[in-house]
């Protein structure tokens, strides 16, 4: 598909956006933790890839390059901004309650509080380490496909996974 | 119990981490300890969170779509008006307005300017003179010993002008033209011509390149 945009195929790249819009935008979420500022930086990766489309190297998957492309945009949006996402303190209420503990909170309403939840925790990580997170599991990338993606070895990304999912267990979950 | 909790609680972590499904001393303590049950679906509600993602907005993937087609350097296309919004290097669209379609508009207004300028009608047998005569009435005046100052009036689609210009000129001794012929069209029906082709040119343009983002974006 990469390939039918490098040759210049009508529809080939509204395919890509239709398959990955949705998904670099999540990854966009987790680091810099603004809804419109990662529906700007996705646009802004889209054409980033777009334009470099012809130096994409078709025997690499393409999934990797065009998120390494989405996590740098998002951490030169983190460095002109001077400072990542909004924090706020996770030492109130917050705890990950399980779903159907609450009868007057609906489903829908409980997921949208975990992701507010956990994007706040993730602006406290250091940006790589959100990243990772993020590729690891909501992306489901194998350690080794997400350290490629953020330039670093598979050794360093299992330790940074590591500390981060204890932080952020630290941070969201209260044992009771 | 076998297990003190902070331990359970610990390899509980290990097992998440490494998504591993729980071994059964561990779900043995689960089922008998209440705090340790509670502290697994907190442990549960956060890995999904992290594989769930949030919500995405509604319009996303035009509004990708939408970027990408509008920051891109334009592709001019070989014949038409550089009219479109800009397809961007590597991205043409499957169809486009080409030279077959520039050509159409050219014979377009080749025809609207024909009409103008009273080249060419259509339907013949309708006397077009008749009612546009003020139009294309062409005065030619002459000089002559024997015919001081004649002058006649014809048009261009009864008598021929220059057919009336022979005649005169057999039955003078010589024929001095003191008013030159009048050109077929004048220079308002010239430029309503010309504007009209530019008109007819640049609404096909337009329309085509409009209708083609339509199908494009929505494509
Ligand atoms: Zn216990």
């Amino acid at each position: 598909m990469a390939c039918a945009v490098q040759t210049g195929e009508g529809h080939a790249f509204d395919v890509l956006a239709e398959r990955y819009a949705a998904r670099i935008y999540q990854h966009l979420y987790r680091i810099v933790g603004h809804r419109q500022e990662a529906e700007d930086l996705t646009q802004e990766s889209f054409l980033k890839a777009f334009r470099a489309i012809q130096q994409y190297d078709a025997s690499r998957e393409f999934r990797s390059w065009l998120y390494a492309i989405a996590t740098n945009t998002g951490r030169n949006a983190l460095r002109a901004r001077g400072r990542r996402g909004p924090m706020v303190s996770l030492d109130g209420e917050e705890n990950f309650v399980p779903a159907g503990t609450e009868n007057d909170t609906s489903d829908a309403q409980l997921r949208a509080d975990r992701q507010a939840q956990l994007a706040e925790a993730m602006g406290r990580l250091p940006e790589h380490a959100a990243a990772l997170v993020d590729l690891h599991y909501r992306e489901g990338m194998s350690l080794r496909e997400a350290a490629a993606v953020l330039g670093t070895t598979e050794g360093a990304a299992k330790v940074a996974l590591h500390r981060a999912r204890r932080q952020l267990r630290a941070w969201l979950i209260r044992d009771e | 119990m076998n297990m003190q909790c902070p331990e359970v609680k610990q390899q509980l972590e290990e097992h998440f981490d490494a998504g591993e499904t729980l071994p059964g001393p561990l779900l043995a303590h689960l089922a008998a300890c209440p705090r340790c049950m509670a502290y697994q679906r907190r442990l549960e509600a956060l890995t999904q969170t992290f594989t769930q993602g949030p919500d995405v907005p509604p319009q996303l993937v035009q509004s990708v779509i939408r970027a990408v087609v509008e920051h891109s350097p334009s592709t001019r296309r070989p014949f038409a008006l550089d009219l479109n919004p800009g397809w961007p290097a590597g991205r043409t669209p499957q169809s486009r307005p080409g030279a077959a379609g520039n050509i159409l508009a050219a014979a377009v207004a080749l025809v609207l300017a024909a009409i103008a300028g009273g080249y060419w009608l259509p339907f013949p047998n309708i006397d077009y003179a008749q009612w546009a005569r003020p139009l294309w009435k062409a005065v030619t005046h002459f000089d002559s010993p024997d015919y001081p100052l004649a002058s006649f009036e014809t048009d261009l689609f009864g008598e021929g002008i220059f057919e009336a210009i022979l005649e005169e000129t057999a039955a003078a001794y010589s024929v001095v033209q003191n008013a030159a012929l009048p050109l077929p069209v004048s220079p308002v029906t010239l430029t309503a011509a010309i504007t009209a082709a530019a008109l007819a040119l640049l609404f096909f343009n337009l329309w085509e390149t409009h209708s083609m983002t339509k199908r494009h974006l929505r494509g």
